[in-house]
């Protein structure tokens, strides 16, 4: 009995193995929690990337959670799906953003009067800026 | 001990039996599918109750909030993320362990 269920089973084996994966079929369960789950895991994300100065977080950890959005998106709704709807642009655009701004950020307190990502010097440029019209408007 | 103490303790052993009941499900289970079965549902209802006794133990402040958040989406996701392992690996042609086959 056994045995026989044994051979009855051996070439669906087969089968399952050398049929080739068919394309992805939704999970409703998965696409509705993802929906659900989203954009609150988008919001945590950037949370705690601009939470990172005084508490845990900080940019690596909110790029890990809003990298999660996309990979959970991927996960629900297919990974081909999730390319073609994020299209080859957005990726280069927002990897351009950030290394524009991190140089901006840099130079920027070299401009004030500072070293190369000395932030120090756009609290005293502030501070000295907002002193000046301070005395200006008490002056004027 | 106030009523709120004892709730509290009453909450986290709960989530600790339940977490242990996890545990020792995804060591003596025999396949993934039973080990899922296991880790899911005693898996979240250990968190939740842990989450509620930090909920409550926090009283009325922000982090009761936070820890209320955590608790409902915990709740959401643990048994989704168990549904779409053990869905993946259906698909995968994972044949579930029977009694016929031999001891894992």
């Amino acid at each position: 009995m056994s045995d026989r269920q044994g051979e009855q089973s051996d070439p669906e084996d087969d089968d399952t193995v050398q049929k080739p994966q068919g394309p992805y079929v939704e999970s409703p369960i998965i696409m509705t929690t993802v929906r659900v789950i989203a954009p609150f895991v988008f919001t945590l994300g950037l949370f705690v990337m601009f939470h990172g100065a005084d508490s845990s977080g900080g940019g690596f950890q909110g790029g890990v959670i809003v990298g999660t959005v996309v990979l959970m998106l991927g996960i629900a709704f297919g990974i081909e799906t999730t390319r073609e709807w994020i299209g080859p642009q957005l990726p280069i655009a927002v990897i351009g953003v950030g290394v524009l701004s991190f140089l901006l950020i840099g130079t920027g307190s070299v401009v004030v009067g500072g070293g190369f990502l000395e932030y120090a010097a756009y609290a005293s440029a502030t501070a000295s800026s907002t002193v000046s019209s301070w005395s200006n408007s008490q002056s004027g | 001990m106030t009523p709120t103490e004892i709730l509290v303790l009453v909450l986290a052993a709960g989530g600790v039996f339940f977490s242990l009941v996890a545990a020792v499900g995804l060591v003596r289970m025999p396949d993934l599918y039973t080990r899922a079965h296991s880790s899911s549902k005693s898996e979240t209802l250990g968190a939740v109750l842990a989450l509620a006794a930090v909920a409550i133990a926090f009283g009325t402040q922000l982090s009761t909030i936070k820890a209320v958040l955590l608790l409902v989406f915990m709740f959401l996701t643990n048994p989704t993320a168990a549904h779409a392992i053990t869905r993946a690996s259906a698909e995968q042609g994972i044949e579930p362990w029977t009694t016929e086959d031999d001891d894992p």
